[in-house]
C-alpha cells in the first residue's frame, strides 16, 4: 500500500557560455564536463531502469541556455572532439600505469567510461543530449519542466515588470521549440518568488513551480500542511515547496550521502597531480591546471591523506545508501500520515548537476533507489502534476517572497560586490522597451536583426549565474567580463540605431557568438 | 487550527538550512584561471532620472538613483550645499525611514525591518521647511517572518479540474459540518461527486469524450 509521494526534482542548468573566437576555452568546459558526468550517466541509468521495467517518474528542469547549448552545432562539435581528448588521455593513462602501478585499474576504469560515453552520445542520443530527454518526456517517464529564459533573478528585475513576463514568455518559447509542447511547470530561477508572479506565470500556461519551505509556512495564510501538500497561490497556480529533510541528507556538506570516505573524491585529480609536459596537452592552452576528469582517489577520510578509489566498494555504498534514504522517507511519510487526512508528498529538489560532477555516483544513487521504490511498494515516485490530478483540491495562500539562496532570501544575488549590475539591467530593459515601441512597425530587415540582438544581449547580461559567482568568487572575473560585455554590446547597438548607421560586421559578430534563441521577436518587449 | 496542522508547518521549517544554493554545482565547476584584462567600457552613468528600491532579505533593502543634470538645474539644486532627502513610506502615506545624500548618483544598503508591507521611497529636498517631491520610486512587498495562521472564517481553498476552477471558503455555518475545516472540504467532495454521477448518467459519452481528450 502507497503511504506516501516523493516527488524528486532535478534542476539542470548552465549560463550560455559560448566562445567561437577560441578553439578550447575554459568555461566552455562547464557543459562538457556536465554532459559527461551528469546527463549522460543519469540517461543512462533511466534507460537501464526501463530496459528493466522499473518503474520511475522524475521530474527535470531542462533550463532554456542549457537546451540551446545542447542544440548548438559548434558547442556540440567541440564536445565531440572533447571527449576524442578524454579517450586519449585515458589511453595514455593506461599505458603509463600498466606495469606495477597501484592505479592501474582505475586507469583501465576511467578509458572504457569514457568509451561507454561517447558510443551513447553517438548511438543512443545521435549526438544531441536533447533527444535522450525527448525519448523519456514522451514515454511519460520524465516530466520536462521550464525555467527562465536567461535564469534571471525574477524579483530583482520586477522593477520593469515586462523584463519579467519576457524571461517567462521566452522560456515557454524555448521549451516549445526543443520539446514541441507546453511546459506545465517551471523552475523558477533560484527558486526565488515574489509577490503577484504567479499572475505573469498563468498569463504564461504554467501550471506548478516550486519554492522553498518558507514561501508556504510564512505565506498568508500559513500552508496548513506544510510543504506535504502543494497550494495554489492567488491565481491559481500550484506551489510546492521544498522538504528539508530529504534535500539535507544528499545534499548537506556535514551529513550528506556524497561525503562518505568510500566516494570518489572531488578534488585530487590528475590535472593537477601529474607532471606538468605529460598533462599539457589536456589542461588549459595556456598552461593553467584544471580538472581532467581522471580522479584516482577516495575521499578516505578528513585529513589530506588519500587512498585509491574503488569504483565496485563505491557503487555498493549507492546501495546502501539508497535503502537508507527509502528507509527514512518511509518512517518520514508514516509520520506526516498520522497528522494529515490525506495522502503526503515529499518534494525533493536538486542540482542536477550534483549528481555526477560533485557526487561522482549520484547517478548510481538514483538507480538504486528507484528500484527500492519500485520492490516495496511503501512509496511512489509522482511528478507534481501527478499529485494535482489526484488531489485537485488545496488550500489558497499567497507565498512569500523567498528564494533557496544562502539565509532564503536575496542576498546572494544582491550585495556589496554585484549590487552595480541593477543599475545597467534595469536601464536596459527600460531602453529595450522604449526601442520595441518606437520601432513596432519597422520593415527594415537590419534594424529588425540590431532590435533582435539587442534582446538577446539584455537576456543574457540578465542570468544569475553572474550576480551568483560574483558572490562566490569563483569566477568572479569571468563574471564581471560577461556582464559588462553584453552591456556594452547592448549599447553599442543602441548607438547604431540612434545614429542610423548599423555596423553589419560587428553585429554579424554579436550574432555569431551570442546566438542564443534564434526564435526571438523583439516585439515581444511591447 | 488544529494542533496537528500546526506540527505540520513548523516541522516543514525545522530543519537548519545549511546545504541551499550556496553550494550550487556550478561553483564547484567553475575554477579562475588568469584571463586577458576586458577591455569593454559600461557607462558609470545614464544622466536621467530614476529612483528604484530593491528588497535584500528581512532587514536589508538596497537603494539606487540618478538625477539628471537638468532636474538638478531646474530646482536650482546644488548638492553641495543641500542634501537629497529619502524617505521611505507606506502605502498609506506613513513615514518610516529617512536619510539623506549629497550624491546626485549613488547607492545605499538600508538596514531596517519592514514586516510584511507594501513600501515605496521617495526623494526631495526641503526649501522653505516644505519637502519638495523630486521622484518615487517602484513599491515593493517586503517578507514576512511570522506565521499567520488562518482564521476559521477566512481559510479559502481551491479546486481546479480540466476547465474549472472552484474557490471554496469555509465559514462558521460550513463548520456546522463538523469540527475542521476539512469536514467541510470533505463534505463539499462528496456532494461534487453526486453530481459527477448524475452527469454520467446524463449524459455519459460527452463526460467520456471530455476526458479522453485530456
Amino acid at each position: 500500500m502507497v503511504k506516501g509521494y516523493w516527488i524528486p526534482i532535478l534542476h539542470s542548468h548552465l549560463p550560455f557560455v559560448k566562445h567561437p573566437e577560441y578553439d578550447n576555452f575554459l568555461e566552455e568546459h562547464w557543459l562538457f564536463e556536465a554532459i559527461t558526468e551528469c546527463y549522460i550517466p543519469l540517461l543512462k541509468k533511466l534507460k537501464q531502469l526501463e530496459e528493466e521495467n522499473v518503474n520511475f517518474k522524475l521530474t527535470i528542469s531542462i533550463t532554456p541556455p542549457l537546451a540551446e547549448m545542447l542544440d548548438d552545432k559548434h558547442l556540440m562539435d567541440k564536445y565531440q572532439k572533447y571527449l576524442e581528448r578524454q579517450i586519449e588521455l585515458g589511453e595514455k593513462e593506461v599505458q603509463r600505469t600498466l606495469e606495477c602501478n597501484e592505479f592501474c585499474d582505475i586507469a583501465f576504469f576511467y578509458r572504457k567510461l569514457f568509451i561507454e560515453i561517447e558510443s551513447f552520445f553517438n548511438e543512443f542520443l545521435q549526438s544531441n543530449v536533447l533527444n535522450g530527454y525527448r525519448y523519456f518526456y514522451d514515454k511519460g517517464n520524465i516530466e520536462i519542466i521550464t525555467c527562465g529564459a536567461t535564469h534571471g533573478f525574477l524579483p530583482l528585475l520586477s522593477v520593469n515588470e515586462k523584463a519579467v513576463e519576457v524571461q517567462i514568455e521566452v522560456a515557454v518559447q524555448s521549451h516549445k521549440k526543443h520539446f514541441n509542447r507546453q511546459p506545465r511547470g517551471i523552475w523558477l530561477p533560484e527558486c526565488a518568488y515574489y509577490d503577484g508572479l504567479d499572475e505573469i506565470l498563468k498569463n504564461n500556461g504554467i501550471e506548478f513551480f516550486i519554492v522553498d519551505s518558507h514561501a508556504l509556512v510564512y505565506g498568508k495564510p500559513t500552508a496548513l500542511n506544510g510543504v506535504y501538500t502543494p497550494i495554489y497561490t492567488p491565481h491559481s497556480i500550484a506551489a510546492f515547496g521544498r522538504d528539508s529533510e530529504s534535500s539535507k541528507q544528499v545534499w548537506s556538506s556535514k551529513e550528506g550521502y556524497p561525503g562518505d570516505f568510500n566516494y570518489r573524491d572531488f578534488y585530487r585529480d590528475i590535472g593537477y597531480d601529474l607532471d606538468f609536459e605529460y598533462i599539457r596537452p589536456y589542461i588549459n592552452p595556456d598552461g593553467a591546471r584544471v580538472f581532467t576528469g581522471f580522479k584516482y582517489y577516495k575521499i578516505t577520510g578528513k585529513t589530506n591523506y588519500k587512498e585509491v578509489y574503488n569504483p565496485q566498494t563505491a557503487k555498493e555504498k549507492t546501495i546502501e545508501h539508497a535503502k537508507d534514504f527509502h528507509y527514512n522517507r518511509e518512517k518520514q511519510v508514516e509520520y506526516l500520515s498520522s497528522l494529515m487526512e490525506r495522502t503526503p508528498m515529499v518534494v525533493s529538489p536538486y542540482d542536477a548537476e550534483l549528481f555526477g560532477h560533485w557526487w561522482f555516483e549520484g547517478s548510481e544513487f538514483l538507480y538504486n533507489l528507484f528500484k527500492q521504490i519500485d520492490e516495496h511498494g511503501v512509496l511512489k515516485a509522482i511528478t507534481p502534476i501527478d499529485y494535482l490530478h489526484m488531489y485537485p483540491q488545496n488550500q489558497m495562500v499567497n507565498p512569500n517572497p523567498s528564494s533557496w539562496g544562502d539565509k532564503g532570501y536575496y542576498d546572494v544575488w544582491l550585495n556589496g560586490g554585484n549590487a552595480w549590475i541593477y543599475r545597467h539591467l534595469h536601464q536596459m530593459a527600460d531602453t529595450m522597451c522604449s526601442f520595441a515601441k518606437n520601432y513596432e512597425n519597422t520593415t527594415e530587415f537590419n534594424t529588425i536583426r540590431t532590435l533582435n540582438q539587442m534582446s538577446r544581449e539584455l537576456l543574457l547580461a540578465q542570468s544569475s549565474d553572474w550576480a551568483f559567482l560574483m558572490t562566490t568568487a569563483t569566477a568572479t572575473e569571468y563574471s564581471v567580463n560577461r556582464t559588462k560585455e553584453h552591456i556594452s554590446n547592448f549599447n553599442n547597438l543602441v548607438q547604431m540605431l540612434e545614429n542610423n548607421t548599423i555596423d553589419l560586421s560587428e553585429l554579424e559578430y554579436f550574432e555569431y557568438k551570442n546566438s542564443i534563441f534564434n526564435f526571438i521577436d523583439y516585439k515581444i518587449f511591447v | 487550527m488544529l494542533q496537528e496542522e500546526q506540527t505540520i508547518s513548523l516541522k516543514s521549517i525545522e530543519i537548519e538550512n545549511d546545504f541551499s544554493s550556496t553550494s550550487h554545482t556550478i561553483d564547484t565547476m567553475a575554477c579562475e584561471t588568469t584571463k586577458e584584462k576586458s577591455n569593454v567600457t559600461i557607462p558609470d552613468s545614464y544622466n536621467k532620472n530614476y529612483l528604484r528600491l530593491l528588497p535584500v532579505n528581512t532587514s536589508t533593502y538596497y537603494i539606487y538613483w540618478e538625477i539628471s543634470d537638468s532636474l538638478l538645474h531646474n530646482h536650482n539644486l546644488n548638492l553641495q550645499k543641500e542634501s537629497l532627502l529619502f524617505i521611505v513610506e507606506d502605502l498609506k502615506q506613513n513615514s518610516l525611514y529617512q536619510f539623506t545624500s549629497n550624491f546626485g548618483l549613488g547607492e545605499f544598503f538600508m538596514n531596517h525591518l519592514f514586516e510584511d508591507n507594501d513600501i515605496y521611497i521617495k526623494m526631495g529636498f526641503i526649501r522653505d521647511n516644505k519637502f519638495i517631491e523630486l521622484l518615487r520610486s517602484n513599491v515593493i512587498h517586503t517578507f514576512s517572518t511570522q506565521l499567520h495562521y488562518p482564521a476559521l472564517h477566512n481559510e479559502v481553498w481551491i479546486k481546479k479540474e480540466k476547465g474549472w476552477t472552484e474557490i471554496i471558503r469555509s465559514t462558521m455555518q460550513h463548520f456546522t459540518l463538523g469540527v475542521s475545516s476539512a469536514k467541510y472540504v470533505e463534505e463539499t467532495q462528496r456532494l461534487k461527486q453526486f453530481s459527477k454521477i448524475d452527469e454520467e448518467r446524463l449524459s455519459s459519452s460527452i463526460f467520456h469524450k471530455e476526458n479522453t481528450n485530456g
